[in-house]
């Protein structure tokens, strides 16, 4: 479905992506994992279409959106829920809702699926007429998550929605991540907390420097050596609950 | 002094004061959306006056179509200013739009002084002369007009704003323009609609200001610079704060040039301007936080 081939990025002279390629099956659950700086964020900005300075392709089955203003990338079925949560401060979630859905023009749906979202995040619910500023982190992670799916995505970029985040919260945002892949969504996922990335996806990649230095399923990858020394940390199997 | 002159004053403060509240409000709109500070906001005004008056004069416009036509056609001188000046632009820093702004504005101070000279041009006010009583004060009729159209046109703008989807989509793009590109909001075409508007506000300003004042090729300069100081004084960055700055510079204005000296005149936003940086830089109706994450 999205297939990326040797994406190169650059902010100014620094090359932050030197050549990665990935792919994404239609309803697969793929996550991005690596240190920081490892060019997780970087590799979803450039599918988004907000970086100028890219190499390589990206192809959205099989037509290239390289290059494309990232309004029209929302159009082809690809939303993202942006790190660090980016919601619309000085409007009410309802309005962060609406917005999500801005390049849908079916306001009945758009009602429905404002409802959806709700009952995805009953928090949210209780909150509908706050200022989204106000609202705590946590809330606001689901609320920017909750703007993405608005735009009904045929793929789903979710960067970071743990961080941050206590252990409660984390545990409900991924509970509702658990859900909408069992309705058959497709999902980049991408987490520097490589234990919550490799239980809900089917695969993954591991990002050093700015390149694709490990692949494979998550369960594979939960076994490798590598991975456990590295992201997992050393005492790790009692913890994954083998 | 009498309670009347008091009235006077008070009407003659928020006239003026409204004025500079449009052009304050032209300032924000289009920084919320782009961050710059468009210093050829005044010569909307200036535009939108002399325009008028081809209007009325050479073109016998009845003064309802004079109204919309001047309105209409500094929208288009606006956003046509957009495409060719601020849009080309690759890379452009703030701080280099800001001088195009300033550019911009010489030359359309220049060009408007070669179509309509260098003296001042008036309409007939919008409905006769004739003064009215109020509280023993004789306003003329001409300000009700001014309050009128600027406070609807202020009322129509925050309703659009508040429950229009383009209205969100515009606050959305001011608040955070990474999250507006993501959901899909073409920002490009919000930036281009934040001059049209603000273009026009600045129309609707000189058309319905040139009856009371008249109006010349160079009087936009110093009401962009009194809107300037409506807008820094409110904060840069609430709406309302803006409007309310305005006015408060007008009436201050016009109380002191009336119980003081109207020498001072022209310094007296200055100076509001200078105690408001030392005292709360942030402005007087906004938070210092948002203060912190903004460029100017």
């Amino acid at each position: 479905m999205l297939v990326i081939k040797n994406l190169e990025a650059y902010y100014d002279r620094i090359q932050a992506l030197k050549g990665i390629t990935i792919h994404i099956s239609k309803g697969e659950v793929v996550s991005l994992i690596g240190a920081n700086g490892a060019g997780k964020t970087t590799t979803l900005h450039a599918i988004s279409g907000l970086l100028k300075h890219i190499e390589g392709e990206i192809l959205l089955d099989g037509r290239s959106i390289k290059n494309t203003a990232p309004e029209k990338i929302v159009g082809m079925g690809i939303a993202q829920s942006p790190e660090g949560r980016h919601v619309f401060a000085p409007l009410d979630v309802l309005d962060n809702l609406r917005l999500g859905a801005y390049i849908r023009s079916d306001r009945q749906e758009t009602a429905r699926d404002i409802e959806w979202i709700f009952e995805l995040f009953p928090r949210l619910a209780e909150r509908r007429n706050n200022l989204a500023g106000t609202l705590s982190g946590g809330e606001q992670q689901m609320l920017a998550f909750g703007r993405a799916l608005m735009s009904r995505p045929k793929i789903l970029l979710l960067d970071e929605p743990s961080t941050g985040l206590a252990p409660l919260i984390i545990k409900e945002i991924y509970s509702v991540i658990e859900q909408i892949k069992r309705d058959g969504k497709t999902i980049l996922l991408v987490e520097q907390n490589a234990k919550l990335a490799l239980k809900v996806s089917d695969r993954a990649y591991v990002l050093e420097t700015g390149k694709v230095v490990l692949s494979g399923t998550s369960s594979e990858l939960v076994q490798s050596q590598d991975i456990q020394r590295a992201y997992l940390g050393s005492s790790v199997d009692g913890f994954l609950g083998k | 002094m009498g309670l009347d002159s008091y009235i006077q004053l008070f009407f003659s403060g928020i006239t003026i004061g409204s004025i500079y509240a449009m052009v304050a409000l032209g300032f924000l709109i289009i920084y919320s959306s782009t961050g710059i500070i468009n210093l050829a906001q005044g010569e909307f005004v200036m535009l939108g006056g002399l325009i008028a008056v081809t209007c009325h004069h050479t073109l016998h416009f009845p003064m309802p179509l004079t109204f919309l036509v001047t309105v209409l056609l500094v929208t288009v001188i606006g956003t046509l200013f957009e495409i060719t000046c601020i849009h080309p632009l690759k890379n452009p820093s703030v701080l280099g739009l800001i001088m195009i702004t300033i550019a911009a504005s010489i030359l359309m101070r220049g060009i408007a002084m070669f179509i309509w000279g260098k003296e001042e041009h008036g309409i007939p006010t919008f409905s006769g002369d004739k003064s009215v009583s109020v509280i023993g004060a004789s306003v003329p009729p001409q300000v009700f007009w001014i309050l009128g159209v600027i406070f609807t046109v202020l009322i129509i703008l925050f309703l659009i704003s508040k429950y229009t989807l383009i209205g969100k989509a515009m606050r959305a793009t001011a608040a955070d323009r990474t999250a507006a590109h993501l959901v899909g909001i073409n920002v490009r075409k919000i930036v281009l609609l934040s001059f049209a508007v603000s273009a026009g506000l600045g129309g609707v300003a000189g058309v319905v200001l040139t009856p009371m004042t008249l109006m010349s090729f160079d009087r936009g300069t110093p009401l962009a610079l009194k809107g300037f100081c409506a807008t820094v004084v409110g904060g840069l960055g609430n709406p309302a704060g803006t409007v309310i700055a305005g006015l408060l510079l007008g009436l201050i204005e016009s109380f002191v040039t009336g119980l003081v000296s109207s020498h001072y005149k022209d310094v007296i936003a200055l100076f509001i301007l200078i105690i408001v940086l030392f005292v709360k830089p942030s402005g007087l109706f906004s938070k210092s936080e948002e203060a912190k994450l903004k460029k100017f």
